[in-house]
Formats: structure tokens, C-alpha cells, sequence
């Protein structure tokens, strides 16, 4: 069964991770129904809201493929209808070192 | 004092120099020739190989990431240099292979004017790269590049593809040597979760009938070492995915074969069984779960895995340990208990018995025709224990990876994911160059053979001693057989009529040999070892033979075929 889902994405503002994303969704056949970008005042991040129609399960994998895109900071999606944004958490900070590892 | 200066190309090699590249596959042209020429000016430091086309250059660096598990690099020119690369992008992303490849592009004041050989290959290739960038100004080459690197290797490694300017490949500046320590909002090494670790222990401790599944996954994280203590800990038997075939020696007691479309009777049945299905670096692909409706809906699964969506995708997991295996792996062979599984492991046995009549007519066959099995059969009595097998897409491909006795880390390389036709001839290629000490063997078929052949000058070239099987049954076998088996044997477009290719060996100075009877079968395989040089052995082989056991796409694993 299909809802509508409202999604907002932190990003680093850098246009191509829009077209990303977008590429996530079309893939799928995600009908998106709204779209709005906005720079925030750092101008180094950008809000990116959404609205889609598409089932709960199917939902949650796609957000999963979003978060995963370098760039993306942090995704919250809810039924359109309801009140509360279910937090998506990105992979949390290696524990690995992260520096520069060599070949 | 002034800082010495660069122009952007010698930048740009200087960088890949401080990566530590030894190797650049790649084609010149146009737009990148300021950075063809730093290659020339720094030529004693890095080994540029020309291949005959960007498809091979980019299927090489594929190959020499494989077998090193470093990343390989390729280079193109804009426009069709570019667009040649699409290919080996979509494979590279698919099969986590780690590569870096720079594209050339038009001069950035062309940019969006269709100038010549202007193609927009950052959009094109947006879907098929774990990252990609384009580069318009000289002071982004040291950052961009580092970056570029540090994401293709990191985490589940991926493919990325740089696009730079012909202007930004001239301008000067300075030398930076400061380096990228990380890259902002990229976590590719989740933490492992102590409760998910106990979880997963518990379920594994209380389990009668553990099966654990393998993939890539354990190779791309040199975990096989922590593998194969965990399975033989709890003594779990092992089937793994086709790029899992290498983690674990093929006639170690616990590994009980092939998963999936042409996996082995035993493992796909008895997924159907077990009562915990552990999944380690693998993503179950739909060739190897068949229909996921009716795939060990009966099992609790415990999936280990580096990257959090593919988690839950295909099938759901009761215990996910998300984290690099290398770190999670050791921390649930603490925690288990030492088991012993013998009837359940003697019930794959039993099972396995099923299929011994379609591994005798593999291996010894009774009529005249001469089968892949059977060379596979005497490749692995010739071959050298550590030789890497590269396989091309089709039935020889599956054959192979039925029989080969693989013995070493790190000596399977086909292309999975994509399944790519035309892949084995250039990663064969890289693949030398990644392990230069090691014995090559490209398997192939004459359809697969054809659709990159023109990579036999670069074996001539750079003198490879690659051996080259050519499995020639001049069909495309594969589709042959579906077209046998659910087409009503309606061969349509899957007969060739094939060149000489004993006439094609001789052009390009290779040994060439071939075989159509079964008594020159061993002697030509072990004079092709003994030779230090490149050759073709063509082994022409039956023609309608089709390859059992068999899951029709669709059905369960359960429902595999034995003919
Ligand atoms: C680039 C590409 N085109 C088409 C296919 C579809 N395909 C899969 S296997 C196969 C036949 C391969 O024939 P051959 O190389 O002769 O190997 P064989 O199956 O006979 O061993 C084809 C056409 C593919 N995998 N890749």
C-alpha cells in the first residue's frame, strides 16, 4: 500500500547530491509529489524537503540508500500525516582510524 | 624564498605518486594529453600500460585491485574515452572493487558549449560511482584526488571517477602536502555493537543446524584468517557466493559448496533447513536467494555487514551486526561456544551425493565430446597452488566455479554482480600486473573472448605470460541453454561462426594451441604452464551441454534442478 511521505535531508550543499538522491528515487519508480531545496545561513549545508508516495517498507530502504551517499548528513522522514519524524541515525564514527590509509 | 610551482598535470601525478600508484591503465587523447605528458616526464616512477580500448584499461585496474586490494587506477580522454569507461564503472560498483579513474575533459570555459568531445560524464556516471567530482581549477587537484582515494577504498569500496579540466591540467601552483584525514559526513567503518555481537553469539551457541554463508565481503576486509577460526570454532559448515569462493581453501572439510542460480545441490537445498543462516560480506543477489518469499523463512538470520542498507534489503535479519568483519568477526569467535556438527555437516554430504552423476559427466565423461569440467579437472592438476583464475560471464564461468580448487587468497576474479561479458582478457591483464609473480589463467569463452579481443596487444606489448583457455563451443552457451531449457529451443542469434583463432594467436605472437581431442588434453595443459610466455589453448568443446544443477530464475532454492 502506498502513503505519502514527507522527507528532509541535511546535506553539504553541493547540487549533484540532489540529482543523488533523486536518482535513488527514480530507480524505484517513487512518485515525487513536492520538492524544496533551501541553503542554511553557513551556506555550507543545504535543507532538502521532500514528498513521495510509497509504502512504508520500501521507504525505509530508500532512505537507507540516501543516507549512504557521501555528503549527506542526516535524513528525517514521517507519513505525511502523522506528527512525529522518525530519525534515520547515519553509521556512526569509525571506530577504525579514519585518517589517510595508505595502499 | 618563492615555492616551486607545478602545472595541474604534474600536480595530479605527483598526487597519485604520494598514493603510492605503481600502475595506470589507460588511452591518451585530447583532453588529457597535458597529463600524458607529466606521465612521460615522470615515467621511471609510474608504469603507464596502454590498452586498446578504455573499456580494457578500466576492466585492468579492476583486475589489479582484485588480486592486490589496492586501487587501481585508469585514465581516458573526454567524450568517447569517457563514456567508454561506463561499463567497468557499473562493474566496479557492483562488485565493490576499488578504482580511481580521471577523465580528461573540454577546457571549462567550453564547458555546455558541445565543443568537441565534450560529454557530460559526471552526470552519466552519477548512478554507477560510489563518488565522483569534476575538477575546473588547479588549487582542487591535491584535495579532490586524496578524497577521490580515500573514499574508493574505504568502508565498502567503490569506484570513483575524477573529470579534469584541460585548463585546470595547465594552470601552476604550489605543491600541497598536507593530507585528507578524513572526508566530512563519510562514516565508512560503523561501530560494532557489543550486544549485537552477544545476540548473535547466543543464537549461534543454541543452533543444531548453523549454516554460514560467504562472500566478498571477508576478502575486502582480509578477514580470512578471522573467518575461517570463527567457522571452524563452532564447526559451521560454509557455502559461499561466487566472489566468496577464494576466502576459503575449495576442499577445506567445512566448505560445502557454490550458492545459488548454479550453486551446488547440498547448500541451496539446506538453506531450506538450517536453523541459523549467518551471512558474512555478502548481500544475498537475487541469483543467489532465488524467489526471497520462500527463502529460509524457517532460519534466523545473523548478517554481518559493513554497510547499513544492505541490511534488511533482500532479507530480513534477526541479528545485524553492522561493522567491518575484520573487527566483528573475532569478537563472536570469542564469544562462541566450540561445537561439533557432524551429522548436520554429513547430511551435506549425503545430499552432495545427489549430484555425483552430473559431476562425473563434468569431470569424466564417457562420449567423444570433450567438456569444460574436464579441463578444468587438469587445469587444477597443472596449475600452480597460488594461481589466480580469472573467468569471463557464461557457462565456462559457472563450470569453473563448480571445479576450480581454489587454494590462495585472492585467486578468483570474475565479474558478478554485472556479470560482463568480455571482462576476463583486461582484468587478466591487471591482474598480472597486480601479482606479477603469480600464475594468470584466463578462462574464457569464444563469445566473451570476441567482445574484447583487441586486448591481445597489450599482452604483446607488455610481453604478459598470461595462459589464456579459450572453452570454444562456438555458441553462447548460456543463453544457448536457457533458450534450450524455456525457450522451447528457439536458438535464436546464439550460433557464431568463429575466426581462426590459432591464426589470431600467431598475429599477435602468442603461443597458440588447439585441442579437439581428449588424449592432447593434459599434455598441451602442462606444456602451457611450463611456458613462460603468453598463449591460447583453445579447447573446443560439446556444443549443447547444459550446466546442472540449476535454479530457474524465479523458484526457490529448494526447487534447484539436477537436469
Ligand atoms: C556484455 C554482455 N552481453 C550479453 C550478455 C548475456 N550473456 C550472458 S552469458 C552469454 C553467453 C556467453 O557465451 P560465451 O562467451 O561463448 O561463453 P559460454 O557460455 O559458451 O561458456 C551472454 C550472451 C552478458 N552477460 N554480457
Amino acid at each position: 500500500m502506498k502513503n505519502k511521505f514527507k522527507i528532509v535531508i541535511l546535506a553539504s550543499n553541493f547540487a549533484r547530491i540532489i540529482i543523488r538522491i533523486l536518482i535513488i528515487l527514480n530507480r524505484r519508480n517513487i512518485n515525487i509529489l513536492y520538492l524544496n531545496v533551501v541553503p542554511l545561513e553557513d551556506s555550507q549545508t543545504m535543507r532538502c524537503t521532500l514528498e513521495v508516495e510509497n509504502s512504508e517498507e520500501s521507504m525505509h530502504k530508500v532512505i537507507k540508500q540516501i543516507e549512504k551517499q557521501i555528503g549527506v548528513i542526516s535524513t528525517l522522514y514521517q507519513e505525511s500525516d502523522k506528527e512525529k519524524f522518525i530519525p534515520v541515525i547515519k553509521q556512526e564514527k569509525s571506530s577504525m582510524p579514519s585518517g589517510y590509509i595508505q595502499n | 624564498m618563492q615555492e616551486k610551482t607545478y602545472i595541474g598535470s604534474d600536480i595530479l601525478v605527483k598526487e597519485l605518486l604520494a598514493e603510492k600508484v605503481e600502475y595506470i591503465f589507460g588511452y591518451p587523447g585530447g583532453a588529457i594529453m597535458p597529463v600524458y605528458d607529466a606521465l612521460y616526464r615522470y615515467s621511471d616512477h609510474i608504469h603507464h600500460i596502454l590498452t586498446r580500448h578504455e573499456q580494457g584499461a578500466i576492466h585492468a585496474a579492476q583486475g589489479y585491485a582484485r588480486v592486490s586490494g589496492k586501487v587501481g587506477v585508469c585514465v581516458s580522454t573526454s567524450g568517447p574515452g569517457a563514456t567508454n569507461l561506463i561499463t567497468g564503472l557499473a562493474d566496479a560498483l557492483i562488485d565493490s572493487t576499488p578504482i580511481v579513474c580521471i577523465t580528461g575533459q573540454v577546457p571549462s570555459n567550453l564547458l555546455g558549449t558541445d565543443a568537441f568531445q565534450e560529454i557530460d560524464v559526471i552526470d552519466i556516471s552519477l548512478p554507477v560511482t560510489k563518488w565522483n567530482a569534476q575538477i575546473t581549477r588547479v588549487c582542487d587537484i591535491t584535495y579532490i584526488i586524496r578524497k577521490a582515494f580515500y573514499i574508493a577504498r574505504s568502508g565498502r569500496p567503490g569506484p570513483v571517477l575524477i573529470d579534469i579540466t584541460k585548463d585546470a591540467q595547465l594552470q601552476k601552483d604550489i605543491f600541497q602536502k598536507t593530507i585528507c584525514q578524513e572526508v566530512s559526513n563519510f562514516h565508512p567503518y560503523p561501530q560494532v555493537h557489543e550486544n549485537n555481537i552477544k545476540t548473535a553469539a547466543a543464537l549461534i551457541n543454541s543452533a543444531k543446524k548453523p549454516l554460514a554463508l560467504v562472500g566478498q565481503g571477508v576478502t575486502l576486509a582480509n578477514a580470512e584468517e578471522e573467518f575461517k577460526a570463527f567457522v571452524e570454532k563452532a564447526d559451521i559448515p560454509v557455502a559461499s557466493t561466487l566472489l566468496g569462493l577464494d576466502v576459503m581453501d575449495s576442499v577445506h572439510p567445512l566448505f560445502v559448496g557454490m550458492l545459488g542460480m548454479h550453486g551446488s545441490y547440498a547448500p541451496n537445498i539446506l538453506t531450506n533447513q538450517c536453523d541459523v543462516l549467518i551471512a558474512v560480506g555478502m548481500r544475498f543477489d537475487d541469483r543467489v536467494t532465488g524467489d526471497v518469499n520462500r527463502y529460509a523463512r524457517q532460519a534466523k538470520v545473523i548478517h554481518l555487514e559493513i554497510e547499513a542498507c544492505e541490511i534488511g534489503k533482500n532479507i530480513f535479519s534477526h541479528v545485524p551486526v553492522l561493522g567491518d568483519c575484520k573487527e566483528s568477526l573475532p569478537l563472536l569467535t570469542e564469544k562462541i561456544r566450540k561445537a561439533a556438527h557432524k551429522g548436520w555437516l554429513a547430511h551435506f554430504r549425503i545430499m552432495q551425493r545427489k549430484e555425483e552423476k552430473i559431476i562425473q559427466e563434468d569431470l569424466n565423461p564417457e562420449k567423444d565430446d570433450l567438456t569444460m569440467g574436464e579441463v578444468i579437472k587438469w587445469i587444477n592438476q597443472y596449475k600452480d597452488k597460488d594461481a589466480v583464475l580469472v573467468t569471463d560471464v557464461g557457462q565456462h564461468q559457472m563450470i569453473a566455479s563448480r571445479y576450480f580448487n581454489f587454494s590462495s587468497r585472492k585467486s578468483q576474479i570474475t565479474s558478478g554482480g554485472l556479470g560482463t561479458m568480455g571482462f576476463s582478457l583486461p582484468a587478466a591483464i591487471g591482474a598480472q600486473f597486480g601479482a606479477r609473480d603469480r600464475q594468470i589463467i584466463c578462462l574464457v569463452g569464444d563469445g566473451g573472448l570476441q567482445m574484447t579481443l583487441q586486448e591481445f596487444g597489450t599482452i604483446l606489448q607488455d610481453q604478459l605470460p598470461i595462459k589464456i583457455v579459450l572453452l570454444n563451443n562456438n555458441i553462447l552457451g548460456m543463453v544457448h541453454q536457457w533458450q534450450d531449457l524455456f525457450f522451447e529451443k528457439r536458438y535464436s542469434s546464439t550460433e557464431l561462426l568463429n575466426p581462426d583463432f590459432m591464426q589470431l594467436a600467431k598475429a599477435y605472437d602468442m603461443q597458440g594451441r588447439k585441442i579437439t581431442r581428449r588424449e592432447d588434453l593434459q599434455k598441451a595443459l602442462k606444456e602451457m604452464f611450463e611456458l613462460k610466455k603468453a598463449c591460447l589453448l583453445e579447447v573446443v568443446v560439446k556444443k549443447q551441454y547444459n550446466v546442472f544443477p540449476m535454479i530457474p530464475s524465479g523458484a526457490a532454492v529448494d526447487e534447484v534442478r539436477l537436469a
